[in-house]
């Protein structure tokens, strides 16, 4: 008897210990549901010939025939390759390059010159890629854009057409996706070094540590988890692609498909005269898996080797 | 020796931002010098940061409009404000409860939320339910839930802010005080998170800013109106713009679009605010840098 | 462990309430379409409102003032250029209190983006929203098409009502009705616009002047004397102009310069070649045909000999301001009467035609709108009688089609020349109308005003363009047939990504077509494109022996 009522104490103390938590998550969860939960009956359009007499769920199933437009042409691997590795330069070379910025960041004295800089390089991402690509279009056009008409034409040199030749897209795409969302990126890893304790910092310059040192040993041992967390995010969007990037900067144009073409581009140019609700969701559907068995295994292995690091 | 090294980082640091923001500007100024470039200047000879016609034609569509226009500039201000602020406290307090170990049912709580970065139901079903179940159609509430709240991405962000830049010293030396949950939240969690929430704010307070889909979908021309938010409002403009390359030649009487140059406009349109009005967030940015500098 | 619980429970809750919410409201449009084809409509209307708790309030209003005997509400969709007309109210009011008299309806206009139009409607539809009158809008490359909504079962048979209430529709119609049918099944009804469409090269007067050139009226040119003047164009201006203006949408212009029929798309599936008029009903791959290759091989030319901007497929200028630069010589388009005004009107100089197709019957060029009643509509008997008042020709006053395709007199426009009926000459007014809202969708576009510089001969042209057609019997055989790819549809689908990458490179003249087409038809051979030619002549057969 008393040994029950000691062990009934001890769980309506820690319920009352986590409570707060609990009602804390509340509004969070309760606003997941209501936007994000709910809403997932539409992954049922995927596996459905759609009839809106009978509503989503009383159409008739037609197994997944609503996927195969995804692998009836022959570039599919073609497609699947181009989004998969621009996904891996852009993650791989976008953190690199936004973590050094913000530790560069990090460096500026000048309070001023430090705000100024933020600002300037956070404007891209201000812009939609439709006005990115009508930038890129002044800038490559052949006929009136600035590159041929001043610094080619200055040179001496014949003029490009550039919506023609693929060879130089995969550097434009990159250079346009960094251009865009280094600020963004920058914040982030920059947010996560201004939070870390100076104690550090100062113990290490006094012990004559040099700033490489420190950034090596310090600063970026202890913003891993922030790298780590964001890798496997994107890694659960692998098979996603930034649509505006690949859709408005290249201006679809068809020259350039065996290397601007992604999955999403793909099922733009495929679905879009129909808003056919079944195939882009099988589409999304498809996206979802791959990334979520992505993100399983990625997370799998961080838990393994550094457990405090994985995701949940 | 020391200030040698310290020297040569000031030096590569100014270099490298100064490049990566000229960069990023340049392309800027040609967008607002495109905007008051003559449109067959700029038609016939190209774009130019030096163009050899100017002109304000482009804007004048937008000025035309004036009324509808500030309007829209009101509606994003209180949407962009109230969403911001919502996302905020939402954010916080939900990675508030992720970030504590050990809290039973935490890895599904976490497990429930990058869920939703992976798995959508799609527009359609997103639609049904904000129109028909909680029904936002033609209000506010319609420019502000629906997908911009709260996203699992800065949940995350947020969460690993906690864990790694909040002592839990602290926080064991508050409840040895006897403080709430509640109160430790406010008065130490809060404060020291600053620059995180500052840096979930400004991306949040930019997604309001320029979102349109909401407007678009949950908004109908007739009673919605009234709530059409600026960019909303720019988008329609732009797209009667690029309208008409799909319907070349279509007999309707007395259309006269800007084209080119107007849609520049309408970019700097939709950008200027937030250039005015980051600084002041700015300010508070600097400030959590300052509090997260000095903290313990 | 209690959290773990906590958290289930709430999700299992909320996932209840969601799948109960979504099938309440199936169910509800079930049960309202099983009744309605049966019952009064009223009584569907008040079953929805009861079976399902996520039907609006609105809906439950209309249910209870219906069952009352009063007015029935009807949702139209007005397509409109991305703004809203100043008088919408005056116009909707005006409608009313014609309408609401006679037919005991009143009208509800929803105003909606020509570009949004296509994706809005079919979420509105499979969300279950109530729409009465849905336009099926079709401009430039963006096709719409009946099939898109008959293939989710959005839209409602109406051969009954057809019959019953749409009296005054056949005999404006005449031919045109059939662009309505799926098979045996009218699905909606066309407004009246041109039979048909022939096709030219529509240049600026003043360098053509200066040129001294003038097009004879009478003439078909071919590509080959259009050269010679593109030539001459190029000659005399220079780089930097180009004779032909066109816009990059990743198409063609291969019906400019022959007569080509669609079948119900943008030829991507299988189309007749001279448009059938030869009689012949084989559905081919345009792509694969020796005439396509022979129409890429002329534009490449034209695109090496410098009469097309090199950018032409990434170009964002459309060609209303391409031509305004004054660096272009002309465009190619359809061509009916008064299809110049627009543009004249908007560039600010005239146009001369050189025509290279004479005018034809198309199901495309005659249904470039379609007005149909979907499943959602709660009362389709009264939705046809308001449908039916359109095609009636009344004084301009009484006019409903006029205020929808014109607004309000005084207002929108203002009469210069009275004609007959609703018929008359206008000058845009104070108001908004002409600008925002196109004046062919609606009812009989042969009755509604005409802006100036039209003349009141325009009635007497349109009138005798569609004799012409009928006289030079240049209506094929397969006129109103459209191809259906539901049957196909991953197939489809495919072949559109296909078609987006390579029909403009080739089409525009921009790639070798000896080099490029081959890649084209080899690529559209893996989408499956036999598949749906197949099933197109299938479909095309069917319907001929129907007929």
């Amino acid at each position: 008897m008393g040994k029950e009522k000691t062990l009934q104490n001890k769980r309506t103390n820690k319920f009352r210990q986590f409570l707060p938590f609990y009602l804390m998550a509340l509004p969070g969860a309760v606003y997941l549901i209501c936007n994000n939960y709910l809403p997932m009956f539409g992954i049922v359009l995927a596996f459905k010939k759609l009839d809106i007499t009978k509503g989503i769920f009383g159409s008739p199933w037609c197994g997944l025939s609503n996927f195969e437009f995804l692998f009836k042409t022959k570039s599919t691997i073609q497609i699947i390759r181009n989004t998969i590795l621009y996904n891996l330069v852009f993650m791989l070379l976008g953190t690199v390059l936004a973590v050094m910025m913000a530790i560069f960041l990090n460096e500026i004295r000048s309070r001023k010159l430090s705000k100024l800089y933020q600002s300037l390089i956070l404007i891209p991402f201000l812009m939609s890629w439709v006005i990115a690509s009508y930038l890129a279009y002044a800038f490559l056009a052949q006929d009136v854009g600035l590159i041929n008409k001043t610094i080619i034409a200055a040179a001496g040199g014949k003029a490009v057409n550039w919506y023609m030749e693929k060879k130089y897209w995969p550097y434009i795409l990159t250079f346009c996706y960094i251009w865009k969302n280094i600020g963004y990126m920058m914040i982030i890893y920059y947010s996560s070094i201004v939070g870390l304790s100076q104690d550090y910092f100062e113990a290490a310059s006094i012990d004559g540590a040099t700033k490489w040192q420190q950034i090596r040993s310090i600063t970026l041992p202890l913003i891993r988890p922030t790298i780590i967390t964001m890798l496997i995010l994107s890694l659960g969007r692998i098979v996603t692609s930034d649509f505006g990037l690949f859709y408005q900067i290249p201006k679809n144009s068809g020259a350039l498909y065996s290397v601007t073409q992604t999955l999403d581009v793909y099922v733009y140019n495929a679905l879009m005269k129909n808003s056919d609700f079944s195939m882009s969701s099988a589409a999304s559907v498809f996206q979802s898996i791959v990334g979520f068995a992505f993100v399983l295994i990625t997370n799998a292995v961080v838990t393994k080797y550094s457990k405090e690091n994985a995701l949940f | 020796m020391k200030s040698k090294d310290d020297l040569k980082w000031q030096v590569i640091s100014n270099t490298v931002l100064a490049l990566f923001s000229l960069a990023a500007l340049l392309p800027f100024i040609l967008l607002v010098v495109a905007s008051f470039t003559d449109e067959n200047w700029a038609l016939a000879n190209g774009y130019s940061f030096f163009p050899g016609k100017w002109s304000t034609q482009a804007y004048s569509y937008i000025l035309q409009n004036f009324s509808m226009v500030g309007r829209g500039y009101l509606n994003t201000l209180l949407v962009t404000g109230i969403g911001t602020f919502g996302s905020i406290l939402l954010t916080s307090l939900f990675a508030y409860a992720l970030a504590n170990d050990k809290l039973p049912g935490v890895r599904i709580l976490n497990f429930l939320c990058i869920f939703t970065m992976l798995f959508t139901g799609g527009q359609v079903a997103s639609y049904y339910v904000w129109s028909n179940v909680f029904h936002v159609r033609d209000t506010y509430m319609a420019l502000i839930l629906p997908n911009l709240m709260m996203n699992a991405f800065n949940v995350i962000l947020v969460k690993n802010y906690y864990k790694t830049s909040i002592p839990a010293s602290l926080l064991e030396a508050a409840k040895v005080d006897g403080a709430s949950e509640f109160g430790i939240f406010l008065k130490i969690v809060l404060p020291l998170s600053i620059p995180i929430n500052a840096t979930i704010g400004l991306m949040t307070g930019l997604a309001y800013w320029n979102d349109w889909v909401n407007g678009l979908y949950f908004l109908t021309a007739r009673k919605g109106a009234g709530l059409f938010t600026i960019q909303l409002i720019l988008n329609q403009i732009s797209d009667s713009i690029s309208f008409l390359q799909n319907a070349s030649g279509s007999a309707t009487a007395g259309i006269k679009f800007p084209a080119a140059t107007a849609r520049m406009s309408i970019a700097v349109a939709g950008i200027i605010p937030v250039l005015i009005i980051y600084p002041f967030l700015q300010k508070y940015f600097v400030k959590g840098i300052t509090v997260g500098a000095v903290k313990e | 462990m209690k959290g773990k619980k906590l958290i289930s429970v709430l999700l299992s809750a909320a996932m209840t309430a969601g799948i109960l919410a979504g099938c309440g409201s199936a169910s509800g449009s079930t049960a309202s379409t099983a009744a309605a084809s049966a019952a009064p409509a009223a009584s569907a209307a008040a079953t929805s409102a009861a079976s399902s708790a996520a039907s609006s309030s609105a809906a439950a209003q209309t249910a209870a003032s219906s069952d009352n005997g009063e007015d029935y509400n009807i949702k139209m969709q007005i397509v409109t250029w991305g703004q809203n007309p100043d008088e919408l109210a005056d116009v909707e009011s005006a409608i009313n209190a014609i309408v609401q008299p006679e037919i005991g309806v009143t009208v509800t206009l929803e105003p909606i983006a020509a570009w949004d139009l296509i994706n809005e409607s079919n979420m509105e539809l499979t969300a279950g929203d109530k729409i009465d009158l849905l336009c099926i809008f079709s401009y430039g490359q963006a096709m719409d098409s009946i099939a898109n909504y008959t293939s989710k079962n959005m839209l409602r048979s109406l051969n009954d009502l057809y019959a019953q209430y749409g009296t005054d529709i056949g005999p404006v119609l005449g031919e045109e009705i059939n662009d309505g049918y799926v098979g045996d099944t009218l699905y909606a009804i066309p407004a009246k616009a041109t039979l048909g469409a022939g096709y030219g090269f529509s240049a600026r007067k003043d360098y053509l002047d200066e040129m001294g050139i003038t097009p004879d009226p009478d003439k078909i040119y071919t590509m080959d004397e259009l050269t010679d003047i593109f030539q001459k164009y190029k000659d005399k201006y220079g780089d930097g102009h180009y004779a032909l203006s066109l816009y990059g949408a990743g198409t063609d212009v291969y019906s400019t310069f022959n007569p080509l029929e669609t079948l119900g798309g943008t030829g991507n599936n299988g189309v007749l070649l001279d448009s059938g008029l030869d009689g012949n009903t084989k559905v081919v791959d345009l792509f694969e045909t020796d005439e396509y290759m022979n129409y890429c091989k002329q534009i490449h030319s034209w695109f090496g000999a410098g009469f097309i901007n090199p950018d032409v497929n990434t170009i964002s200028d459309d060609v209303t301001s391409q031509m305004k630069s004054g660096n272009y010589l002309g465009m190619v388009g359809t061509v009916y009467p008064g299809s110049l005004v627009g543009i004249e009107n908007n560039v600010g100089v005239e146009f001369e035609t050189f025509n290279t197709v004479a005018p034809y019957a198309s199901t495309t060029a005659s249904s470039m709108a379609l007005w149909a009643i979907p499943t959602t509509c709660e009362n389709p008997e009264k939705t046809m009688q308001f449908l039916n008042i359109l095609y009636q020709d009344r004084d301009l006053s009484k006019d409903v089609d006029s205020l929808l395709a014109s607004g309000l007199e005084g207002k929108s426009y203002d009469v210069t020349q009275a004609v007959s009926g609703s018929k008359a000459i206008v000058k845009a007014g104070t108001g908004t109308w002409s600008k925002w809202v196109p004046d062919t969708l609606y009812g009989n576009y042969y009755t509604t005003p005409k802006y100036e510089p039209n003349t009141a001969d325009i009635y007497d042209q349109l009138a005798a363009f569609d004799k012409g057609i009928t006289d030079a019997n240049r209506i094929p055989k397969t006129f109103g047939y459209v191809f259906d790819p539901a049957a196909v549809s991953t197939q489809a689908a495919a072949v559109t990504s296909v078609t987006s990458q390579y029909r403009g490179l080739v089409g525009y003249g921009a790639a070798d077509p000896e080099e490029v087409l081959p890649e084209f038809i080899s690529a559209l051979k893996d989408a499956g494109i036999d598949d749906i030619i197949a099933e197109n002549q299938k479909q095309l057969d069917a319907w001929l022996a129907k007929k």
